[in-house]
C-alpha cells in the first residue's frame, strides 16, 4: 500500500462504472397467465414502488408488452430479474440504448 | 374457500376438505416436478439452501419448467452462463415455498372415506404471504404450460375443450383463491 502515484486508467474506469453511459435495464414482459392484481403487488412489494405507479408500470406492461422496472449496474439488473422470476414473472436482463 | 381478515393483519383461510386435498396434492406435484430438476438434494439449512449456487446449461425441455426457469438474457451465451450460477438457488426457493404452503395445510393421508374429509383453516401471515402466492402462482403457470394457455385467445378454447375443461376450472380456482389473498391483505403501507 505504499505506492502512492495516481493510476489514470483506474480512474477512467472507475467512472465508466459508475456513470454508464448504457445503463442496464430490468425488462419484465407480459404473459397470459399472471393475474393484474398479482403484478401490481410484486413491483410494490419488491421495487417499493407505491400504488399508483405499481398499477401503472403494470398497465405499461399489459398494454405495451413489456416495462423497464430498474436501470443501473448489471449486477443490480441481475438480482431483480432472479427475483422476478421467483415471483413467476417472465424478466429479462439488457443494455439500454442498444436495441 | 372462504377468506377473513384478522384483526392481527393475518388472513383466516377456510378450505373444504375436498378443496384442501387438491391443493396440497398440485402442490405435492410441483414439489416433484422441482425435484426432478434439481441438481442436488435439498440442504436441511434453509438459509444455505436458498443461496445455493449452480444451476444447468440450457432451458428445460419441459414447458412447465421451462415457464418456472425462463432465460434472464435474450443472447444464449449469457443467458446460460446467468442459468449456472442462479438456477439451483431459484428452484430451492420455489421448493420451500411450495413445502410452506404443504406444511400449513398440514393433511396427512387421505380419510378412509373421502366424503369424511374436514374443512381445514389456515392462518396466512404477512410473513408467509410471499409463499403462498408465488406456490399459487407457480401451480397458475404449470397448468397453463402442460395445456398450452401460451396466449390470451387460447383460454376461451381450452375451456371448450372437454379434454382441458377441468384443468381450466381448477387454473381460475387457484386463480380466485390468489386473488382474494391480494385483495383482503392489509392494505401495505405506501412507499
Amino acid at each position: 500500500m505504499g505506492a502512492t502515484r495516481s493510476r489514470p486508467e483506474l480512474r477512467r474506469r472507475e467512472h465508466i462504472a459508475v456513470a454508464p453511459e448504457h445503463p442496464w435495464q430490468t425488462v419484465v414482459w407480459d404473459d397470459p397467465v399472471n393475474l393484474m392484481s398479482y403484478v401490481a403487488y410484486v413491483f410494490r412489494l419488491h421495487f417499493g414502488f407505491d400504488r399508483a405507479e405499481s398499477e401503472r408500470l403494470m398497465l405499461l406492461v399489459h398494454t405495451e408488452g413489456s416495462a423497464v422496472l430498474a436501470e443501473g449496474s448489471r449486477e443490480e439488473m441481475e438480482l431483480h430479474v432472479e427475483a422476478m422470476h421467483g415471483y413467476g414473472l417472465w424478466a429479462t436482463v439488457r443494455q439500454g440504448g442498444l436495441s | 374457500m372462504r377468506l377473513l381478515p384478522l384483526p392481527s393483519g393475518a388472513l383466516r383461510v377456510r378450505l373444504d376438505g375436498d378443496e384442501a386435498r387438491l391443493l396440497d396434492q398440485l402442490t405435492g406435484q410441483l414439489i416433484d416436478l422441482l425435484q426432478s430438476h434439481s441438481g442436488t438434494a435439498l440442504d436441511p439449512d434453509p438459509l444455505f439452501a436458498s443461496l445455493e449456487v449452480g444451476g444447468s446449461e440450457e432451458v428445460p425441455d419441459d414447458p412447465a419448467l421451462a415457464r418456472l426457469f425462463p432465460d434472464a438474457y435474450a443472447g444464449s451465451a449469457e443467458a446460460s452462463q446467468f442459468r449456472r450460477v442462479t438456477e439451483q438457488g431459484l428452484l430451492n426457493r420455489k421448493i420451500q415455498d411450495a413445502m410452506t404452503v404443504t406444511a400449513e395445510l398440514g393433511m396427512g393421508a387421505p380419510p378412509a372415506d373421502e366424503d369424511d374429509a374436514e374443512p381445514i383453516e389456515v392462518e396466512v401471515t404477512p410473513e408467509t404471504l410471499p409463499a403462498w402466492v408465488r406456490t399459487l402462482t407457480a401451480l397458475r403457470l404449470a397448468i397453463a404450460a402442460r395445456i398450452g394457455l401460451d396466449a390470451e385467445a387460447d383460454y376461451a378454447r381450452l375451456l371448450d375443450e372437454h379434454d382441458t375443461r377441468g384443468t381450466v376450472l381448477v387454473y381460475d380456482w387457484l386463480a380466485a383463491i390468489l386473488e382474494s389473498m391480494l385483495r383482503m391483505q392489509p392494505a401495505p403501507e405506501d412507499a
